[in-house]
């Protein structure tokens, strides 16, 4: 009950604070979730290289495709990006670029433009013990809102992640990183946040799994988010995931997901989809990707 | 010692603070030399040695205004060692004054008469050797020049009838002392047409045209030269002093590169045809309306019944009961009234006069009637011989106003000298028309008699006197005066009455006097106010010299005391004045003028003094009062709604009657502007205002009437839309510190503002609309895109913008 009303309260001034002037942090895009298995569980896995070390497969690579938030202003997002271990490191390099609707605009000599984001995120980790390891991810990500602007920045990630017994954590900073400057000079957060995960997975037989994954954000700017996943798995192969993410006031509002997955001799294919949000509603992203 | 600076008015003028002018050159100067009094020679020698324009003397200071006064001098300038007996015996008085030659010398003489301390006013006089015009033929213009070096006499079976006795214009004195003629004055030679290409006289022949010498004949502007047309213009104006051919009275002095007279030609006569449907009216008028001030007419009505040169019983009795006919009357007044004039009577600025003189010849039936130069307005010419009596054939009578050479038959040299060739030296020799007879001796140039000969001896002295004293305030009642009474009446036959013989010099020796009693005090004058407009009416006052008073000068002002302390000559600080002349009014008229447009809500004080034209002014009238209405600004009677324009070039028509009215009735002026013209400008097209769509946003354009005293503005919304599809709308793209939302109407209205990411920064329901938009700070928003949901009325719309 007492977290309830907490919650309420953090509603109340949340939704005063959005009718007096507005404001935001810098290249939000930093903190989406580009991975439609992670987005249909309610975007709850920690994207960070310190996972990496405890994960099965050697090596992984693949391409993805988002269309995000088509009921407003659909982004198409792209990437591509690989992934490995080699005995205690881990390593992933990945790149996505989004493009925007375009935008009429006045002041570039009444031309319409596509508005355009890229986001670099290369990551290191190591085990120093068998079940706890540490990375870093730097990311570059660069905004360009119309043909004569654009911003960047850089930012890490930092995390220390484990696995015991079946459960998986993770805990650590994303997104932390110098202001970024406008154009009238005024400075600008990145989205910070705070995060801690988890995840278990429980074999029900030879066949049949199931996999529960959760994870807190607490935003340096804009407060908690939180979401809960599950999946069920048959035989290895056929993944289904369903999950729900509160948003709050974070950079990634509220929604309800849902996804499938396929996985056939190191071929994966996963697929997600948003809904039970008047924002999000209808976003769904897909990936192909192969795993050694 | 008095320094003998030469006072350069027009270049130091700037430097006091006066209008800088053009300065003449000395082609165009004049002269005058004044005799000041002591006390005034102190005031001048105080200027020149200050090296300042003006002096402590403010009737001075006025006239150098009002003459554009150039320079003044001392006339003897300071003599050093002998400057002591120079000025013991007064020398040191005399000045020479420069001004320009714009003005007449009458208007100078009496200007520079009236201001006080001037003792005396002369003429600085040409002084040179007589010379004689070096045209070969002058030798045969006895009627110019008669040195009684012509044999004239005539002989009548045997006996002599008449001789030479000199009779001539007397103009050879007048060309070396005062002008051979001026190109600013224009005759008018109504008669046959004048023969434009002759070359002694080509130059001085306004070309044919629409709106210069014109054939009433043939009603088109082929002037046809004729002989008798072109004798008299020659008279009149034939190339002086140019090595060929005959003389002009005013033909200026072709060798020193001065021309003379104008000649517009008026053809009314051509071959035998006659212009029709009293052309010769038109023609007539003609002259005023082209320029012309002098009206040359040697022609009249015909009683010769039987058109065999002799007047029967018949006849006789016609030219008794015959008179003027009133569109006759009409014509000849109207040029006496209006030539050198505007509209309104007023002399035109480059008018050498007010006003026209209409010239006739009396007629050669030797009878004592003569129409229609017995209109008495008319200055009616006879014709006389070289013995100054009235020839032969000349009509007469007391109407005849003044005689001049018109020559006569049948002189000593008929027969017996080549020269002659079938005619009389006793006639007038002057021009042909080119090739009049091929089989004259004289091709171009011939001998004609008549009292159509006599006439333009008159119009070429009266040409010579309006070159010399016409101008500014030079009228037609001046130059009748001189050449009338300025004539010889030494001649004068009570027989066959032609009045005196014209004379030139005698004309030019009689001069302007200046009038001397001031005219009576206005004691009725009347003040209204229309709006801030003051009109004043007055009693025209009589002059005891002038008859009428020449104008009223007008005082006023805002205090009572500045207007008493004032006087026609001295204004007071605040005080303004005007001057209205009497024109051709009488004493005992009511004129009207106006004191111009004055402040509203505003007391003046009025003085009216009269003055006569050698600027003597009556006492001081009543002073009167008169207080202007209040004005009331400009009232808006429809304010217009906000504009809503789509598109850029879309746009909107008001009128400016529907949104303004004056409620007392003034006329309103219209300025109009946009506060930001890169959105919406707004022009005025007549009554019409037009409001242009630039670029979407929102703005305002101001409509200010102004009543020429008080203004009101009136501010229009206007809202430019990018298209009517899009009724909600946001501003401006990319955006920084602010974002403008608007819609068309005032609504209940949902927006959410989200981030690239979908979170929602802003979230609010208002009421607002295009002309009251939503405008939300968004400094605090970090550069990139975000999505804006807007929401009423059931629809929905989404917009991307960025802010950078």
């Amino acid at each position: 009950m007492r977290k309830l009303y907490i919650m309420f309260a953090a509603g109340l001034i949340s939704l005063a604070a959005a009718a007096q002037n507005p404001t935001s942090e810098a290249l939000p895009f930093m903190q989406l979730d580009y991975n439609p298995s992670s987005i249909a569980m309610g975007s709850t896995q920690v994207s960070s290289a310190a996972t990496l070390p405890f994960c099965e497969m050697k090596l992984a690579g693949g391409l993805s495709y988002q269309n995000y938030m088509p009921q407003i202003s659909a982004t198409q997002f792209i990437g591509a990006g690989l992934a490995g271990r080699l005995d205690k490191i881990g390593y992933s390099l990945s790149f996505v670029h989004g493009t925007g609707e375009k935008v009429f605009m006045e002041d570039a000599g009444s031309k319409y433009y596509e508005p355009t984001e890229m986001l670099l995120n290369a990551g290191l980790s190591y085990a120093f013990l068998d079940f706890l390891a540490v990375g870093v991810n730097v990311k570059y990500a660069k905004e360009q809102p119309w043909t004569n602007y654009s911003i960047d920045g850089i930012a890490a990630d930092v995390f220390v992640a484990g696995k015991v017994e079946g459960i998986d954590f993770a805990a650590g900073v994303s997104s932390l990183g110098p202001k970024v400057k406008s154009q009238s000079s005024d400075e600008f957060d990145l989205p910070t946040a705070l995060t801690v995960g988890a995840g278990y997975r429980y074999e029900i037989s030879d066949e049949h799994a199931l996999a529960i994954r959760a994870k807190v954000d607490s935003y340096l700017s804009t407060g908690l988010a939180a979401g809960a996943g599950v999946e069920y798995c048959f035989s290895g192969m056929v993944s289904a995931r369903a999950g729900y993410h509160y948003g709050g006031d974070s950079v990634l509002p509220t929604f309800a997901s849902a996804g499938l997955g396929v996985n056939y001799s190191g071929f994966t294919l996963d697929a997600a989809y948003l809904f039970a949000s008047d924002i999000l509603g209808g976003t769904f992203a897909l990936s192909a990707g192969y795993r050694f | 010692m008095v320094a003998c600076t030469k006072a350069e008015l027009r270049e130091t003028a700037g430097q006091e603070g006066l209008p800088a002018q053009e300065k003449p050159t000395e082609d165009i100067i004049k002269s005058a030399i004044i005799k000041v009094d002591d006390a005034f020679v102190e005031v001048l020698e105080s200027a020149t040695a200050a090296e300042k324009t003006y002096t402590k003397a403010q009737d001075f200071n006025e006239v150098i205004d009002d003459l554009a006064i150039v320079s003044y001098e001392r006339l003897y300038p300071d003599a050093g060692e002998f400057e002591p007996r120079t000025r013991r015996d007064g020398l040191h008085k005399w000045y020479i004054v420069k001004y320009d030659s714009s003005k007449s010398i009458v208007k100078a003489g009496d200007a520079l008469g009236a201001v006080q301390g001037v003792e005396k006013v002369s003429y600085p006089r040409k002084i040179k050797m007589r010379s004689l015009p070096n045209d070969p033929y002058f030798k045969w213009q006895w009627d110019l020049y008669n040195d009684l070096s012509l044999n004239l006499t005539i002989k009548y079976h045997g006996s002599i009838e008449s001789s030479n006795q000199g009779c001539s214009v007397n103009v050879v004195d007048v060309w070396d002392n005062y002008t051979t003629g001026s190109s600013d004055v224009i005759v008018a030679v109504v008669d046959e047409g004048v023969d434009l290409s002759h070359p002694d006289i080509a130059s001085a022949c306004v070309p044919a045209g629409s709106n210069g010498s014109y054939n009433f004949v043939k009603n088109n502007t082929k002037i046809n030269g004729g002989a008798h047309g072109t004798h008299v213009a020659g008279t009149i104006a034939a190339i002086r002093n140019n090595g060929v051919g005959v003389a002009g009275i005013a033909g200026g002095d072709y060798a020193a590169g001065i021309p003379g007279v104008k000649i517009l030609s008026c053809q009314i006569f051509d071959g035998d045809d006659i212009a029709s449907d009293a052309g010769f009216m038109r023609a007539l008028k003609w002259g005023a309306d082209h320029g012309a001030v002098i009206s040359q007419n040697s022609w009249g009505h015909s009683y010769d019944c039987d058109d065999d040169g002799n007047i029967t019983a018949q006849g006789l009795q016609d030219a008794k009961n015959d008179n003027i006919d009133d569109y006759e009357k009409s014509g000849v007044d109207y040029f006496i009234k209006y030539a050198g004039c505007d509209n309104d009577g007023n002399q035109l600025p480059n008018s050498p006069m007010k006003g026209g003189v209409v010239i006739f010849a009396s007629g050669n039936d030797n009878i004592e009637y003569g129409w229609p130069a017995n209109y008495e307005p008319i200055i009616a010419v006879g014709a006389s011989g070289p013995d100054w009596k009235p020839t032969w054939y000349t009509n007469y009578g007391s109407w005849v106003d003044i005689a001049a050479p018109g020559g006569d038959l049948y002189g000593s040299g008929y027969g017996n000298d080549a020269d002659a060739v079938g005619y009389s030296r006793g006639n007038i020799f002057n021009l042909y028309q080119t090739k009049y007879d091929p089989n004259e001796d004289y091709q171009n140039y011939g001998y004609m008699g008549g009292t159509s000969m006599a006439c333009p001896h008159v119009s070429g002295v009266a040409a010579l006197l309006v070159s010399y004293f016409g101008g500014v305030g030079f009228t037609n009642t001046e130059l009748k005066h001189l050449l009338l009474d300025g004539a010889n009446s030494n001649y004068v036959s009570s027989k066959t009455p032609i009045g005196p013989a014209v004379d030139a010099l005698g004309s030019f020796q009689l001069g302007i006097p200046p009038s001397t009693i001031a005219p009576n005090k206005v004691t009725d004058f009347t003040l209204t106010a229309k709006r801030r407009d003051v009109s004043i009416s007055w009693t025209v006052p009589a002059d005891a010299d002038d008859s009428k008073a020449a104008g009223v000068r007008v005082l006023f002002g805002m205090r009572e005391s500045d207007v008493r302390n004032s006087t026609p000559k001295s204004l007071a600080s605040g005080v303004t004045m005007l001057d209205f002349p009497t024109g051709t009014a009488s004493a005992g008229d009511k004129l009207n003028g106006e004191l111009g447009t004055l402040s509203y809500s505003t007391t003046y004080y009025v003085a009216v003094y009269a003055y006569d034209r050698s600027a003597n002014y009556s006492e001081v009238s009543e002073i009167k009062s008169i207080t202007t209405p209040d004005n009331h600004a400009p009232v808006i009677k429809n304010q217009p709604d906000g504009i809503i324009l789509y598109g850029t070039g879309a746009g909107k028509n008001l009128s400016v009657s529907d949104i303004f009215q004056d409620p007392d009735g003034d006329p309103l002026t219209i300025t109009s502007s946009s506060v930001n013209q890169s959105i919406a400008n707004v022009s005025m097209q007549g009554t019409s205002i037009r409001i242009r769509a630039s670029k979407p946003g929102l703005t305002k354009v101001v409509i200010v009437a102004n009543d020429g005293d008080k203004s009101t503005p009136c501010n229009i919304p206007v809202l430019v839309k990018a298209d009517a599809a899009n009724p909600a709308e946001t501003t401006p793209s990319p955006i920084t510190d602010k974002l403008v939302i608007s819609t068309e109407e005032d609504a209940e209205t949902y927006v959410r503002i989200v981030n690239s990411t979908g979170r929602v920064v802003y979230e609010t329901t208002q009421v607002f609309s295009g002309f009251n938009p939503l405008t939300i700070e968004t400094a605090g928003l970090a550069p990139g895109r975000y999505s804006v949901t807007i929401s009423y009325g059931g629809k929905t719309y989404t917009k991307t913008i960025v802010k950078i």
